[in-house]
């Protein structure tokens, strides 16, 4: 497919809905317009435990990059995850991570979805893409493409996140352009096209096989719909360069990729593109070197076995990471002044405390959303009393989001895991 | 006897592969097929024959098909024959080249719809270019070319149609689309009879193709699907890297060809043959000398047996550092013994086993002391013995004397209680193991299992049981001849029918 370098929409001088930030305000809070979702593999430890100085949340030295946000982060310590085999905590957790699936199989996928995917009817409702699911050389590694390395789950089956930024450019912003109607009146021709043959096939399958053929035209239905919701959206964005496979794979370019991704993430969400994202940094048995850190080993064999010194470098890496997207949030800016930060929820999360697969107490921060009205309260840090899985923080984050209330999440129903995180909210118990 | 068929999407290897074949005018090494998700896994093979198409792969597939499309239209003459590239003659060569992709003479109700979709493209101002790149993206973007669809016949639904045949024949040995001769083949009525499905078979055997079906067979087998990205301590193992990665996978892909197709074919012979495709950096791993590309050396009978014994297999079941007997014996009780495991305890904790201390402890002593828990003993009693007789090699695959770490002698020997009387009792090490695998019968008879789930892309059902046992009893009397078992799965009744 062919698209301007640079893709100049019709610019109408601000998009009216970006002004409604507070109509969406529910009784209690101000709900996030947008929720994001970041990934790093194997845990923060050692030495990742947030304090309070002054009333004022202070990181240690591997989360130092965080700490311009601090004041507009929540971090909670003492979460316990739900895998429930810690020999197989790598696939287990990825699974669960945003699920609260707790699989059977090291090989099996989650069939409940993601908290994001929960999400994304609430708050993307009008948006041309339902969530944007983008990774960072997440498909590199020992064991690729298994559920080691998926974390985003729909109710029917794995959302892959893209590596590629100028891929994940084409198939999000794809219709949108100069030549705009040509492409999408082709799209459809060729929808229709496709459902011709579906129909055909159709008829030479009896009922088991049909539901196959349903989802392939619900797809085409969700594809259609997008690019009618395309065709009324004004923005301006710039298409990341094109990579190939081999500079795309390169364990030195990860540094790059992720601040392409980082900007194609808050571009969709500055265009309204979609109201859900996720950002996958690599996966859980991750081979990829960081650069600065031993060279010898990659990720997943220095979590297990490394120094601590450097696996405090690999994740106060991994925190700058999280760090330039909270930057880029807070930088872009709203004609009436308020930041993409201020309407976004960002949850980062990861699939276990450590790298020897410990399932607590497992690091999740929470930062952005409305500095005065959000849900969750900010420049905080939350040391947890008593044991509470994962799913609660992430049920007090479909709460905030407006996701209509639910007790428990996935698999999970003990009582560890049910409810919303006490203490987590500004404005609830 | 008939045996379900579920609608069975083309995996990603399989996509790419076509793909490549459909537009073999144009000499495409790269295809967008790695954009869609990860397969699911019957056993240890990929495949997507359970899940429907998600939203997310919809997309995929509509843009790697207009990728490709554009790809071919922007060169027209690769496909248009002639000079005035009328409507009318991309028309004709769509079709063409849509019965190629969907595997199948073209109804006259697709060629209708397909010539409309061409029109839309001339009449919107793109010509001969825009018809020939809004037809190939419907083509590429259809569920017909997507998944292998399987009608069976008008007469008789629930056999296949010599095209359908032909399409689950390329698809097993050719990875992708029907050649020129197995259409032929389709079309002339031969693969409506099983003696000509076993010529077929032979003569696909015989293509360069089948030794890159083999090679993916083997890999998928054995579970060394990471191998392209296997992570090894460089500190340790300064030589790992791309070229070593390479050097494993085509040293897989030389032996398995050279047993297969180049010697007697058996299973035994696979696995117990002491020569491998030593190029650089692997003599590191041998201690010979490297020879070139496609070069085999012989290796010391002592140490070394066939495919087991060989790089790939020792360095992907292994730690970046340190072996893993518990890794080694897991795949070979689930992959080639076919071995049902279930999933450790709940509640384990996972410490992986550290490096002995010289003069006090060994690993192999911490290995199995790790083992020593009632909950554990059940299945570790299974896997650790068959993985301690590998202990003489590294976690690269380096044949060992005295482990590095704790400095002790190695200590090979295990004793194997499996219940498989061609397995059972004292083993001196891999090689006297390995030997043994290829003689046992219940080894055998998975091995046919699992050609079979890969042959299918699914796992076995009840209604497969008949089939399976014959294939097996078949596998045991030629001794393990590879060949002979793939002919005799190509030709029997659950390769030629579908559900009814």
């Amino acid at each position: 497919m062919n698209f301007d370098r640079r893709t100049l929409l019709k610019a109408l001088a601000v998009a009216p809905v970006l002004g409604a930030r507070r109509a969406l305000a529910g009784p209690e809070w101000a709900r996030p317009r947008n929720l994001v979702v970041v990934y790093h593999p194997n845990g923060l430890e050692p030495g990742w435990k947030p304090a309070m100085t002054n009333g004022a949340l202070t990181f240690p030295s591997t989360l130092q990059a965080l700490q311009p946000f601090a004041s507009r982060c929540l971090a909670v310590y003492g979460l316990v995850n739900g895998v429930r085999n810690e020999v197989a905590a790598h696939a287990q957790g990825m699974t669960s991570l945003w699920t609260g699936a707790v699989i059977p199989k090291d090989d099996a996928y989650s069939t409940w979805p993601s908290i994001d995917q929960l999400a994304a009817p609430v708050l993307s409702t009008g948006s041309p893409l339902a969530s944007l699911e983008l990774g960072v050389q997440s498909q590199a590694g020992f064991g690729a493409g298994d559920n080691q390395s998926v974390m985003i789950y729909g109710g029917a089956g794995k959302l892959q996140p893209e590596d590629d930024p100028s891929a994940a450019f084409r198939r999000a912003f794809g219709a949108a352009g100069s030549d705009a109607s040509r492409v999408r009146a082709e799209r459809k021709s060729v929808i229709d096209y496709v459902r011709q043959d579906i129909a055909r096939v159709r008829s030479g399958y009896g009922t088991a096989e049909q539901f196959k053929l349903d989802a392939h035209l619900e797809g085409l239905r969700q594809l259609e719909q997008r690019l009618d919701a395309l065709a009324g959206l004004t923005c301006n964005a710039t298409a990341p360069s094109q990579l190939g496979a081999g500079a795309l794979g390169a364990t030195e370019n990860f540094d790059t990729l992720a601040t392409a991704q980082v900007d194609l993430l808050s571009t969709a969400l500055r265009c309204g593109l979609t109201r859900v994202a996720s950002l996958q940094l690599s996966n859980s048995i991750s081979d990829r070197r960081i650069t600065g850190v031993n060279p010898s080993l990659g990720v997943h064999a220095t979590m297990h076995a490394g120094t601590r010194a450097d696996k405090v470098l690999i994740n106060r890496y991994f925190a700058g990471v999280v760090a330039r997207l909270l930057q880029k949030l807070d930088s872009t800016k709203f004609s009436d002044g308020h930041s993409l930060l201020d309407e976004t929820l960002v949850v980062w999360g990861t699939e276990m405390a450590i790298g020897n697969h410990l399932k607590d107490p497992v690091p999740f921060i929470v930062a952005g959303g409305d500095p005065a009205m959000g849900y969750f309260k900010q420049n905080q840090l939350l040391e947890l009393a008593s044991p509470s899985r994962t799913t609660r923080l992430l049920l007090s984050v479909l709460e905030a989001c407006g996701v209509p209330s639910r007790s428990t999440l996935g698999d999970l129903k003990d009582e560890l895991s049910t409810g919303t995180l006490p203490g987590a909210s500004r404005v609830t118990a | 006897m008939v045996t379900k068929a579920p609608l069975r999407r083309l995996t990603r290897a399989q996509y790419h592969q076509s793909a490549i074949d459909l537009f073999d005018a144009y000499g495409f090494t790269d295809t967008p097929a790695w954009r869609f998700p990860g397969e699911e896994t019957a056993g240890p093979f990929l495949t997507q024959v359970k899940g429907g198409i998600t939203p997310l792969e919809v997309d995929v597939a509509v843009l790697a098909a207009d990728e490709l499309a554009t790809r071919a239209a922007a060169q027209p003459e690769k496909l248009l024959s002639c000079v005035d590239q009328t409507l009318s003659c991309v028309q004709e060569a769509v079709a063409t080249l849509a019965a190629r992709a969907y595997r199948h003479p073209l109804t006259g109700e697709e060629r209708a719809d397909l010539g409309a979709l061409a029109q839309a493209g001339f009449d919107g101002g793109g010509g001969a270019k825009g018809a020939l790149r809004l037809a190939l993206t419907g083509v590429l973007a259809s569920p017909s070319f997507l998944s292998l669809v399987e009608r069976g016949r008008t007469d008789a639904p629930t056999r296949l149609t010599g095209y359908e045949v032909a399409a689950r024949l390329a698809l097993l040995l050719r990875g992708g689309l029907p050649d020129e001769a197995l259409t032929q083949a389709a079309a002339d009525g031969t693969l409506d009879t099983a003696d000509g499905i076993a010529a077929q078979t032979w003569r696909l055997l015989k293509e360069p193709r089948a030794r890159t079906q083999l090679a993916v067979f083997h890999q998928q087998w054995l579970g060394l699907g990471g191998l392209a990205h296997l992570d090894k301590d460089t500190r340790r193992y300064p030589w790992f890297d791309d070229t070593a990665r390479a050097a494993m996978r085509d040293e897989l892909e030389g032996f398995v060809d050279a047993v297969i197709r180049r010697s007697d074919g058996r299973l035994e012979t696979l696995f117990s043959s002491p020569f491998a495709f030593v190029r650089a950096p692997l003599h590191k791993v041998y201690g010979v000398t490297a020879v070139a590309a496609g070069e085999s050396v012989g290796l010391d009978p002592e140490e070394r047996a066939g495919l087991l014994t060989q790089a790939a297999f020792l360095a992907t079941h292994a730690s970046p550092k340190l072996t893993s007997p518990t890794h080694r014996g897991l795949v070979l009780l689930r992959n080639v013994m076919c071995f049902p495991l279930g999933d450790p305890p709940p509640g384990v904790k996972i410490d992986p086993i550290p490096t002995g201390t010289p003069g006090q402890t060994t690993r192999r002593a911490l290995v199995e002391q790790h083992s020593q828990n009632p909950a554990c003993r059940s299945c570790h009693a299974m896997m650790d013995p068959l993985g301690l007789s590998f202990e003489r090699y590294d976690a690269a695959g380096v044949y060992r004397a005295v482990d590095l770490d704790d400095g002790a002698p190695i200590d090979s020997t295990a004793t194997i209680d499996l219940g498989d009387p061609a397995l059972d009792g004292p083993v001196k090490d891999a090689v006297e193991l390995s030997k043994r695998l290829g003689r046992s019968e219940n080894v055998l008879g998975c091995t046919a299992t699992q050609w079979y789930r890969f042959a299918f892309g699914r796992l076995e059902g009840p209604d497969d049981t008949a089939e399976l046992q014959a294939l097996a009893k078949r596998f045991v009397s030629t001794r393990g001849q590879v060949p002979d078992l793939i002919v005799a799965l190509t030709t029997s009744d659950a390769f030629r029918s579908r559900a009814p």
